[in-house]
């Protein structure tokens, strides 16, 4: 322990040394290499806008040599520790230095992650590198060299938006991947799906990209086992209803991937009520032959939605006649998004497999929308009163108006 | 009949009405090709009745805070017995008596009805087409709901351009920095208290002026007429013919409010987005669009502040008319102000026009 944190104390040592005097764009590093044409003078350049850019860290810290010396020789020499340009294999331990150590990361962030390295390690990045392959993903790899951002910065390229592209970067090259026997259209799958939608068309930076279900760090291929695990971390109840249910059996002995058999995997697409049943489209007869128990459940299911869906259409569409017509209707909304809670909760209940369940829903959907549908009737009826009631004031109202003007008349021919 | 006769006779010998009997019998009103203006104004003054009688209403059920503003109207709209019909009509009939302003004003202009003596029957007239501007204006945030919202905002920082005193009237507008429930209390207080006090006086100075001075001939007809002058008796045939226009009106109301319900819209947000392509009331909008082209800096001055500098002053040469058209005055054909005029109305529609239509 105690080698460790003499270890820790010579690193921080080292590092605020060496920041001190660097950190003032004062090193020699700085001094020579800013007036030298590109791409020597580059670094300099991008560390302006980088996190990296604070006194307590300098050019040293990563390329070692020696930062004072003001002879170019002896400042970048191999006895003065100069590595020049780190290789693949040096770069993940070079910056596990300052990012595995908790001492000195909280100086900036006491809530800062320090466990990349290990979870690097651990990865297929990590391993494979291990076993001596250097075209792997680095830390440079994803977070770029001098220029990097904090990971929230939208111009980062691990910022959500960007992590696509950049994993894309190696993974859709097939060329690049030549060698690895893995599919390099993920990219291009993962940007027809759902996920990409809800990320780059609505901005949701919630919504997941390539390391919401690999990791990052750790980035690893999930697992038969673990792809429900995966989607479970979003799809909470979706994930509960199934582990809970038959499938969850049934797909573990057959070797099926658990959400992925159903839904896919990159280029997922929003679910719809076709998906159930026994049509041409739904994913059941994938499994359940035409006869069987579940082909029957499956069918009754779809039945159950569809006609939950097709009863809330009608009351909309009646609702939005009667509103068109003017009438405001007070309970409309509380009626139509109880039916539409529930069409959405039945929705949901299907990965229980319980008809009871999902029966039940839709019935108390169906209450709901039956009571919406009664609304836009009354209203409708409400416009038909209405009209009537507008011919009979017409219709008096030219009468008193045909009155008077004949009135007018005679006392006009009166008067004459 | 009896019962009547007996009735007047009752008042009579407690009121000495007698002048007022002598008066209306007395009183006739011309009668040429272009009589049939003198009724616009009947009309205008009818419909304004309606507001009132409507509103008060409406007021049975308006509550004026942001909390229940809107739900008190969606009641009123959905759950008091033909309150939609209240409603609707309150909100159709203040488009149509502002409607109708704008014909009786320009009807008046083109008669040359404020020559002398009927210069003050004229400034009076002005005075209530911007006090019922302002009367449409507090009535709109009222439903508080979104659009209105929004319209409120644009239009009350209108006032925030005028050098000096913009940012104090705009507080004094809002009843704070932005739009809030102080500001729908406020708008409130003005529609039901304030406007109509002030409305209530000035129409009546109008009134009294129309029937003390009669109606105006144009100079047009002037030397037509009096070759031959006609006259009809004001009550009760020229009140006749008028109820006729007020039953037709009463008439459209009905079909608007029937077929074309007045919206309520969604309840206003203030944190929500404004919605695309907000616009002012109808009446407003050609101001809105002539403001759309204004520079944002003319000679180094702000632009929007100039523009509603210049408006005001057209305001101000629009009301005091009487005393620059010197030609009126002497009954004289007055063909520039005809023109100014003419252009006005050409400069409302097509600016109107293009706001509705062909502005994104």
């Amino acid at each position: 322990m105690k080698k460790i944190e003499f270890t820790v104390l010579v690193l921080i040592t080292f590092i605020i040394a060496a920041g001190a005097q660097q950190g003032d764009n004062n090193s020699t590093c700085v001094v020579c290499h800013r007036d030298q044409d590109p791409p020597l003078s580059t670094p300099v350049k991008q560390l302006k806008t980088s996190i990296h850019n604070n006194p307590k860290l300098s050019c040293a810290g990563c390329h070692g040599g020696d930062p004072t010396a003001e002879d170019a020789d002896v400042a970048m020499s191999k006895a003065k520790g100069f590595i020049g340009k780190p290789s693949p294999e040096q770069i993940p331990k070079l910056c596990s230095k300052c990012h595995s150590s908790v001492t000195f990361m909280r100086t900036f962030n006491p809530n800062v992650p320090v466990d990349q390295y290990q979870l690097y390690l651990a990865s297929e990045h990590g391993i494979l590198l291990k076993k001596g392959d250097k075209k792997v993903a680095t830390c440079v790899s994803c977070h770029g060299v001098h220029d990097i951002k904090r990971a929230n910065d939208p111009t980062s390229p691990v910022f959500p938006s960007n992590i696509a592209d950049r994993c894309g970067k190696c993974h859709a090259d097939a060329d690049y991947m030549k060698g690895y026997s893995i599919p390099t259209d993920q990219l291009s799958e993962y940007k027809k799906s759902i996920h990409a939608k809800t990320l780059y068309d609505k901005g949701d930076l919630s919504a997941p990209t390539c390391n919401g279900c690999h990791g990052n760090h750790g980035a690893m291929p999930p697992g038969i086992a673990s792809v429900a695990n995966v989607c479970g971390t979003c799809h909470l109840v979706q994930s509960e209803y199934f582990s809970a249910s038959p499938h969850k059996e049934a797909f573990d002995n057959m070797g099926v991937s658990e959400c992925e058999a159903c839904h896919g995997n990159h280029a997922i697409q929003k679910t719809s009520d076709q998906m159930i049943g026994t049509d041409e489209q739904a994913v059941c007869t994938q499994c359940h032959d035409e006869g069987s128990q579940g082909y029957k459940a499956a069918a009754s299911m779809r039945s159950g939605l569809d006609s939950l869906a097709m009863e809330i259409s009608l009351a909309e569409a009646m609702i939005s006649q009667a509103n068109q017509a003017g009438v405001e209707i007070q309970d409309k909304k509380l009626n139509l998004s109880k039916s539409k809670d529930a069409l959405i909760q039945s929705r949901v209940l299907i990965h229980t497999l319980s008809m009871d369940k999902v029966g039940g829903k839709i019935k108390q959907g169906l209450k709901a929308a039956i009571n919406a549908l009664e609304i836009g009737r009354q209203a409708l009826k409400e416009v038909g009163h209405r009209r009537n009631m507008l011919i009979i004031m017409v219709v008096l109202t030219l009468l008193v108006a045909g009155f008077l003007v004949l009135y007018i008349r005679v006392r006009e021919r009166n008067n004459d | 009949m009896d019962k009547l006769i007996k009735l007047s006779n009752w008042f009579e010998e407690r009121i000495d009405l007698s002048g007022v009997k002598k008066f209306a019998d007395k009183k006739v009103v011309p009668v040429h090709r272009q009589h049939f203006w003198y009724g616009i104004g009947g009309i205008t003054l009818f419909l304004f009745i309606t507001q009132i009688i409507t509103g008060i209403l409406l007021l049975l059920y308006y509550r004026p805070a942001a909390d229940s503003a809107y739900e008190s109207v969606q009641f009123i709209m959905t759950s008091v017995r033909y309150g939609w019909l209240i409603r609707s009509i309150h909100s159709w009939g203040a488009n149509l008596m502002i409607f109708f302003l704008f014909v009786h004003m320009f009807s008046t202009f083109f008669m040359k009805a404020y020559r002398k003596p009927r210069e003050m029957t004229w400034i009076s007239g002005a005075i209530l087409l911007i006090l019922a501007l302002a009367f449409g204006f507090s009535g709109y945030l009222l439903p508080w709901n979104k659009l209105a919202f929004f319209a409120t905002k644009v239009g009350t920082e209108m006032a925030a351009v005028v050098p000096g005193v913009g940012k104090h009237i705009l507080i004094f507008l809002r009843g704070g920095e932005d739009v809030t429930g102080a500001t729908l209390t406020r708008f409130f207080g003005f529609h039901v208290a304030l406007l109509p006090m002030t409305t209530f006086f000035v129409l009546l100075i109008h009134l009294i002026l129309i029937q003390a001075q009669g109606m105006s001939v144009p100079p047009t007809l002037e030397k037509e007429y009096k070759k031959n002058p006609k006259t009809m008796k004001f009550f009760p045939d020229f009140i006749l013919r008028d109820a006729v226009g007020w039953l037709a009106v009463l008439g459209l109301l009905g079909v608007l409010a029937a077929l074309f319900p007045w919206e309520l819209g969604e309840k206003a947000d203030r944190f929500a987005s404004a919605p695309m392509g907000i616009k002012p009331e109808w009446y407003f909008v050609f101001l809105f669009q002539t403001l759309k082209y204004i520079p944002g800096r003319i000679f180094s001055l702000n632009g929007e502040a100039l523009a509603i500098f210049a408006i005001g002053l057209g305001v101000l040469f629009w009301v005091s008319v009487p005393f620059f058209d010197r030609r009126a005055q002497k009954n004289l054909p007055s063909k520039v102000f005809t023109i100014i005029g003419i252009v006005l109305i050409i400069y409302i529609i097509v600016l109107t026009t293009i706001s509705y239509f062909f502005s994104s």
